[in-house]
């Protein structure tokens, strides 16, 4: 559905994407997860003709074309909505217009208002909108000319449990009827549960591209603990090193981070941290995540602003 | 366009049930959607224009102070429009529609006219009620000031996609007005020989003030069918600029 090979676009601050040779498939679900600056919207926007790239070439469904390619695609970027002076029925209402006939507006339109739980508001101006609506809003937007690319930057930003719910039951749908779906967000969650296929974006290159469950298994079956300290008794965190089934133990800013191999290293890793001077605040345990398997793959955390000194 | 089927909450009912299938019907509904805005819009130049008229002031003056409010208010509503739109990433979402820029560009220019036309008709009016105007110098005047607002909208938008953001653009436009009005003639009158004479036959700013000091009973440097004319080149000009510009004006960063 979309080809593209060799796709460059660097900024003069070096920041940007490529080269960079990445397909995806019809009826795929895919997420771009990369900490801040390193590429994502810029892969994004040039998918959607929004940005030419200074090298490489992109094919969607076979056409080379950006004139051609916007017919079959949906964009949704990350910034605010303009559109404060309309309801949010006109404001889909125009987009949908902007791809489609009036016909299949009155049809499109009431469609994706009750898939995404905005038919109760629908006919409120925007301008009353909270964040959560503007987002679904924008999202509505999107993807109301059921386009046969949707491209999503951050698209669960601001939304709530019921709309994180109405957009994962949106891309499984899409799915289904063999549209394809990439988006950029660090919600490790959302991504893990709703997309089939992650793609790990570091300073603009490719690390990784896999299924959620394959890069998760790279990991292992590890847990993630966090135990709550007092101040300066992390001085003592030699003593976790050398408990069998200890990965790592890290502390910071009063909270030790272990990772275990075997569960049945817990107590011994508890009796060890309650033993020292102010014993054991709080204790947390995780699985690893996908933020988890990104800062294995790369050295940095997803949330990082990922720019290299 | 197509009407919804539902009722309406916190605005008028038949306002939020017409639906806009293009930028023209949007940018219509978006001002109409801020009435009080609108208000001020018509009453602030009615409220510059009627002590003039009232107080006979000399028509050189009247119509200078006329061209300038009609080349401001054409460019600077359009400017910060576009400057706006461009901050927010509406440009971006526009130019990835299957819809040409230039006509997309060429939509949003003529709606945006037409609501400073909205907003400068009191004034026109009142210039027909207050002043001996004839109505071939009526005609000319309604004709090149709906071109002249047309072209300052076009060159509001094109001054939006080069400029820094909504904090520079209303000095980008005032720079770009400035000359523009001092080759026209307004504030010193058209040379009668020379460059300068040359470039005022080609500044539409020119025609206008023209018309006006023609419709306030002044000696025109221009007869109402040769403003006419400019009128119609004046949009001709205008049109060919978005439709070729639009493309620049949507894809800018």
């Amino acid at each position: 559905m979309i080809e593209a090979a060799g796709l460059e676009h660097r900024f003069r601050n070096g920041r940007g994407v490529g080269p960079i040779d990445l397909r995806i498939a019809a009826g795929e679900r895919a997420a771009l997860m990369g900490a801040n600056g390193a590429g994502k919207t810029t892969l994004l926007r040039i998918l959607a003709t929004a940005t030419r790239p200074r090298r490489g070439g992109v094919l969607w469904c076979g056409w080379t074309a950006p004139c051609k390619a916007r017919r079959l695609i949906g964009f949704a970027a990350d910034s605010e909505l303009e559109d404060v002076g309309l309801t949010g029925r006109q404001s889909i209402h125009f987009w949908c217009r902007q791809w489609t006939s009036s016909a299949q507006a009155a049809t499109l339109v009431p469609r994706i208002l009750e898939r995404l739980s905005l038919a109760g508001v629908a006919d409120e101006p925007i301008a009353g909108y909270s964040f959560g609506m503007r987002r679904r809003l924008a999202l509505a937007q999107a993807l109301v000319h059921e386009p046969r690319i949707a491209l999503l930057d951050e698209p669960t930003a601001g939304l709530d449990a019921e709309g994180l719910e109405a957009l994962q039951t949106q891309l499984a749908s899409r799915a289904q009827t063999g549209d394809a779906t990439l988006i950029a967000s660090n919600d490790c969650t959302f991504v893990a549960r709703a997309c089939n296929r992650v793609i790990f974006l570091d300073q603009g290159l490719v690390v990784a591209d896999a299924a959620p469950e394959t890069l998760l298994a790279s990991v292992g079956d590890t847990r993630r603990i966090e135990l709550d300290i007092t101040e300066g008794a992390h001085a003592r965190i030699h003593e976790l090193h050398n408990i069998s089934g200890v990965a790592n133990a890290v502390c910071a800013s009063g909270v030790v981070t272990v990772d275990l191999l075997d569960d049945a290293a817990l107590g011994a890793v508890v009796h060890v941290v309650d033993s020292w001077p102010g014993g054991l605040q709080a204790l947390r345990i995780h699985r690893l995540d996908l933020s988890d398997v990104f800062r294995h793959l790369t050295g940095t955390a997803l949330d990082s602003t990922g720019v290299q000194p | 366009m197509m009407r919804g089927a539902t009722g309406v909450r916190g605005r008028g009912p038949a306002l939020g049930r017409v639906m806009p299938a293009g930028l023209f019907s949007r940018e219509l509904l978006v001002t109409a959607s801020r009435p009080r805005a609108l208000v001020l819009k018509v009453a602030i130049p009615l409220v510059l224009t009627l002590p003039l008229l009232a107080g006979h002031a000399p028509t050189f003056w009247a119509a200078m102070l006329l061209t300038v409010l009609s080349a401001v208010t054409g460019t600077v509503g359009s400017a910060m429009s576009i400057a706006r739109a461009r901050e927010s990433g509406l440009l971006v979402r526009l130019a990835i529609t299957p819809r040409s820029p230039g006509g997309s560009m060429l939509s949003w220019t003529i709606a945006s006219t037409a609501v400073d036309a909205a907003q400068l008709t009191p004034v026109l009016m009142s210039i027909f009620v207050l002043a001996p105007v004839t109505a071939p110098a009526a005609l000319s005047l309604v004709l090149i000031e709906a071109a002249v607002l047309f072209l300052a909208n076009v060159l509001g938008s094109l001054v939006a996609a080069a400029s820094g953001g909504t904090g520079e653009v209303l000095i980008d436009v005032l720079v770009l007005l400035a000359p523009l009005m001092f080759f026209g003639g307004l504030f010193t009158g058209l040379p009668r020989e020379g460059w300068r004479w040359i470039v005022g036959q080609l500044d539409p700013f020119s025609y206008l003030d023209s018309a006006f000091i023609r419709a306030l009973g002044g000696a025109a440097a221009f007869g109402e069918r040769r403003v006419m004319l400019a009128a119609a080149l004046t949009a001709a000009a205008g049109a060919l600029a978005v439709l070729a510009l639009g493309r620049l004006v949507l894809r800018r960063r």
